[in-house]
């Protein structure tokens, strides 16, 4: 195995290197604005993405009961990545007038037609899953929620 | 990565890191550059240790080396396919002395490049849950225990802003908004996959020992998280990464194979739409080509031994007619078939006086772009499927699809498919 590591290792060097002498020497790349989108790319995930993500699902965990609470964090994991590859479709910038051939469609309302069929696939795994375990426990969700949200009384 | 709090989803195993640093056993300058590599960082004063950097800050359960290799592997492979097909294109367009590539199937770049583009969107919500699932890492503490675990985590830093890169950009592209790129989207995309590439496979160099034990010989009993916490079990994370990919290929895919245009509500082009049911890439306009290419002067140079001779719309005309069913398949993922008539290249070769192998040269009347010229291979003119197009469908090319005349060869990328043709010039071979 310590062959077959070295080997990829030494590859992988030899690829970055290769990336990064051409990107020099071409003079297509413009050095500055490259780098800044990469440095963006790696914030956008770290700084921005990342802790949104988390941050939704400690919401999750608090707001929605099991056995629902995996379909929504699934539903919800298809419906980021959904938006991530359609945001710059719903923004529409790529529209020219000479080009009514290109980006035909009406993206905003494929987007919401997407999630709305996302969120209705969600829905009737929902109910599926009511039937097979029942009616959610309320006592100890609601006994959880109390426990929070001391001063607010439910029922 | 060893979670202590947790032995049973993750059994013990050798230390990643220490895995990585495993002795290369030679002797002289190797050994000195280890020795180097491995002398301690001073560690930073735990008083900085505070927010996400805090032991157990990232409480979930559904985090694992099983889920991260399973995630990864996939990646491994998506990541592979983009690369490979984004090569072939690469050295379709840009191709070395050594490389050759078929006229046929006519089909098949339409294929590779519809593959391309679809494995590019699926990786969406693959790549989101791999960067999830070592979160965490992020947070290390100490941040750099010696030299080599900082330059490690400085190659995961270049894998995660090149992959993030590649999968931003080249959804901006197909969507063809290039502001705010702010570089030329096909070159900076082309250094910046080897970029990923090489920084995947160091990657998976240094994690080996990781990815087999949590690929291949863990326990499944040991492997499955408990359900009992009522959120998203590892399985179900993988059904909805695989969802979300569904969902994605699903909405696009249309853009390239027609039957599922009506439910590809964010394809980005219709097969159908289009003047003369064809969709567009540039416009006349934007090429700025209207008053050459309606001038009723028109004539094409066609350049060969003998010298260059011009040829009229009549003349051309009044060559042999042939009518060819080849798809416009775009480097955007995008393609339709349509049916072509016009003159065969290879009879045009031949009236310019090279009847033997030859290469031909096509150059639009579109100035300034470096589209604007593109170089048929001999097994392309011998192709009787390249053809110099002068109808589409029943009629007369459109203005937008190149009228007078545009280049239509077999499995090539639309960008190869000069429009406006200006000069055809043969080279013997």
């Amino acid at each position: 195995m310590r062959a077959a590591r070295a080997g990829l290792a030494a590859t992988g060097v030899a690829m970055m290197t290769f990336a990064i002498v051409g990107a020099l020497t071409s003079p297509d790349i413009k050095l500055s604005r490259h780098l800044i989108f990469l440095l963006v790319s790696l914030l956008l995930n770290d700084v921005v993405l990342a802790p949104l993500f988390l941050g939704v699902g400690v919401a999750i965990r608090r707001l929605v009961r099991p056995p629902y609470r995996a379909v929504v964090q699934g539903a919800l994991i298809v419906t980021a990545a959904v938006t991530y590859a359609a945001v710059p479709l719903l923004l529409g910038y790529g529209r020219t007038p000479d080009l009514p051939s290109a980006l035909p469609r009406n993206y905003v309302a494929g987007y919401v037609l997407t999630v709305c069929a996302v969120w209705a696939g969600a829905a009737l795994l929902m109910f599926g899953r009511r039937r097979r375990y029942g009616r959610p426990s309320r006592t100890t969700t609601v006994a959880r929620i109390g426990q929070r949200l001391r001063p607010l009384k439910i029922r | 990565m060893v979670r202590p709090d947790r032995p049973d989803l993750d059994p013990p195993e050798p230390d990643d890191t220490a895995a990585a640093e495993a002795p290369l056993s030679r002797p002289g300058a190797l050994a000195t550059l280890r020795r180097l590599g491995e002398t301690p960082l001073p560690a930073p004063p735990d008083a900085l240790r505070r927010g996400p950097l805090r032991d157990g800050a990232f409480p979930s359960e559904l985090r694992s080396k099983r889920l991260t290799s399973q995630l990864g592997a996939w990646l491994g492979i998506a990541f592979g396919i983009c690369f490979v097909t984004g090569l072939l294109s690469h050295f379709i367009q840009h191709p070395g002395t050594w490389f050759w590539w078929p006229t046929g199937p006519s089909w098949l770049y339409r294929i590779t490049q519809g593959t391309h583009v679809a494995t590019g969107l699926a990786i969406v919500p693959l790549l989101g849950a791999k960067l999830w699932s070592v979160y965490p890492q992020l947070f290390t503490w100490p941040p750099a225990k010696n030299v080599l675990h900082a330059i490690e985590r400085g190659s995961i830093a270049v894998l995660v802003s090149a992959s993030v890169f590649q999968i931003t950009t080249g959804i901006l592209n197909i969507a063809r908004w290039y502001a705010p790129m702010g570089f030329f989207f096909t070159t900076a995309h082309y250094y910046t996959a080897w970029l990923a590439i090489g920084a995947l496979l160091v990657h998976v160099a240094v994690k080996l020992p990781v990815i087999r034990t949590n690929l291949f010989h863990q326990q499944r009993s040991v492997a499955e998280a408990p359900f009992t916490s009522g959120s998203l079990s590892r399985r179900g994370l993988l059904t909805a990464v695989a969802a979300g990919a569904g969902v994605i290929t699903v909405a696009t895919v249309g853009e390239t194979f027609a039957p599922l245009s009506p439910v590809s509500v964010l394809g980005t082009r219709r097969p159908g739409q289009g003047p003369q049911g064809l969709p567009v890439n540039k416009s006349a306009t934007g090429a700025g080509v209207i008053t050459a290419a309606t001038d009723p002067g028109y004539r094409l140079t066609l350049i060969g031994p003998d010298g260059p001779r011009k040829l009229s719309m009549a003349a051309l005309t009044a060559l042999d007619q042939h009518t060819v069913d080849l798809p416009i398949a775009c480097v955007e993922g995008w393609s339709a078939s349509a049916s072509w008539t016009g003159v065969r290249m290879r009879d045009l070769a031949t009236l310019a006086g090279v009847p033997g192998r030859a290469a031909v040269t096509v150059t639009s009347l579109q100035k300034g772009s470096r589209y604007g010229t593109s170089t048929l291979p001999p097994d392309f003119v011998d192709d009787p499927l390249t053809l110099l197009a002068l109808r589409l469908g029943e009629e007369p090319l459109a203005l937008d699809h190149g009228y007078p005349a545009r280049l239509i060869a077999p499995n090539r990328p639309g960008v190869l498919q000069t429009k406006w043709v200006a000069t055809i010039t043969v080279d013997a071979v």
